[in-house]
C-alpha cells in the first residue's frame, strides 16, 4: 500500500492523467491524485502502528470491497478501461483486478480476526490495556 | 524502529525511478523534417509540415489519446508552454478524429494558436520513423534537421536540454 502510494505521488502528473482518464472521476482527477495516496499512506502508518492496526485492518478491508463494487461498476458500463496502478497491478485485467481484490477483502477478513484474537490474548495475559 | 526504516527504504527505493533518455534510432536522423498533411480539428483544413517556419526549432509529439503518458507529457508541455514559445510544436496523433478532439479540449489545447494539433491521416510518423510505441517525440533544430527521437515520456526539461534553449 505504501509502495503504491508512494509511485501514485512521486509522478503525480502520470497519476492524475490516468484518473482524469476514468470515467466518473475525470472532473475531480487533479484532488483524487494526491488524495488517494495520502488516505494509502495514513492506512499503511494505521495497520504498522500496533495501537492502531485493528482499525487500520478494518478501513483497508472496507476500502478493498469498496473499489471492487467500483470495479464491478465500471466493468459494466464502461469499454476500454485505464488502469492506475503501480508495479506488477499494471499489468493486471480488470478481471485479474478484480479476482486480486477478491482476495485481499477475504484476507483483510482474516487478518481482522486474528489481530482480534491476539489483542484479546495480550488482554488475558495483561501485557496489553483494553481500550 | 530498524524495521520500520527497512520498510520506509523498500517502499521508496522501489517507487523512485529515473527518466530513462535514450535515443531512438529512427534512420532519418540528421534529415529534414518529412512533409506531410495534419488533418486540423476545424475537419476541413489541412496543414503541411513544408509551410512550418524554417527558422525554429521543430517539437513533434506524437500521441495516443488514451495513453496516460502521453497525456502527462501534454501536461508538462503545457504547463511549461511559455518555455517553449520559440519551439513550433506539432501535437499530432494517428487516433481517430474525435480522440483528438477531447484530447484537444482536455488539455485546452485551442487556446494556444501556435501548436499545430491534428491527425495524422496517412499514418506518416509512424511508417517513416519507424514509431512502435508512443509518446514518441522528435526533435528538430532551426534548420529542420532531425537532431533526436525518442520513446517514452520525455519531460519539457529534457526537451529543452536537448534542444539547448
Amino acid at each position: 500500500m505504501l509502495y503504491t502510494a508512494l509511485s501514485k505521488l512521486k509522478d503525480y502528473s502520470l497519476t492524475r492523467e490516468q484518473m482524469a482518464m476514468m470515467p466518473l472521476l475525470t472532473s475531480v482527477a487533479a484532488m483524487i491524485a494526491w488524495l488517494l495516496p495520502t488516505i494509502e499512506i495514513i492506512i499503511a502508518v494505521l495497520i504498522f502502528l500496533p495501537g492502531t492496526r485493528q482499525i487500520g485492518l478494518k478501513i483497508v478491508t472496507f476500502l478493498m470491497v469498496f473499489f471492487c463494487i467500483y470495479i464491478v461498476y465500471m466493468m459494466t458500463y464502461y469499454k476500454d478501461l485505464p488502469c492506475s496502478c503501480g508495479g506488477f497491478l499494471d499489468e493486471l485485467s480488470w478481471t485479474g483486478h478484480l479476482i486480486f481484490n477478491g482476495i485481499f477483502i477475504i484476507l483483510g477478513f482474516v487478518a481482522v480476526l486474528i489481530n482480534r484474537k491476539v489483542r484479546e490474548a495480550r488482554v488475558s495475559k495483561g501485557t496489553l490495556v483494553s481500550n | 524502529m530498524k524495521r520500520c526504516l527497512f520498510f520506509f527504504l523498500i517502499a521508496i527505493s522501489s517507487a523512485c525511478r529515473e527518466e530513462i533518455r535514450v535515443p531512438y534510432i529512427t534512420g532519418m536522423e540528421n534529415k529534414p523534417i518529412l512533409k506531410f498533411d495534419i488533418l486540423l480539428p476545424d475537419s476541413t483544413t489541412y496543414f503541411n509540415t513544408s509551410k512550418l517556419e524554417t527558422d525554429k526549432q521543430i517539437i513533434l509529439f506524437y500521441y495516443s489519446p488514451a495513453c496516460p503518458y502521453c497525456r502527462a507529457q501534454m501536461r508538462d508541455m503545457v504547463s511549461h508552454i511559455n518555455q517553449l514559445k520559440n519551439v513550433q510544436l506539432c501535437v499530432v496523433t494517428s487516433g481517430d478524429f474525435r480522440s483528438m478532439k477531447d484530447f484537444n479540449s482536455h488539455f485546452d489545447i485551442g487556446k494556444y494558436p501556435k501548436i499545430i494539433t491534428g491527425v495524422d491521416t496517412g499514418h506518416v510518423i509512424a511508417r517513416n520513423y519507424r514509431v512502435q510505441s508512443v509518446p514518441f517525440t522528435a526533435l528538430f533544430n532551426n534548420k529542420q534537421q532531425l537532431i533526436g527521437a525518442y520513446v517514452g515520456r520525455l519531460s519539457n526539461k529534457s526537451m529543452r536540454e536537448i534542444l539547448g534553449i
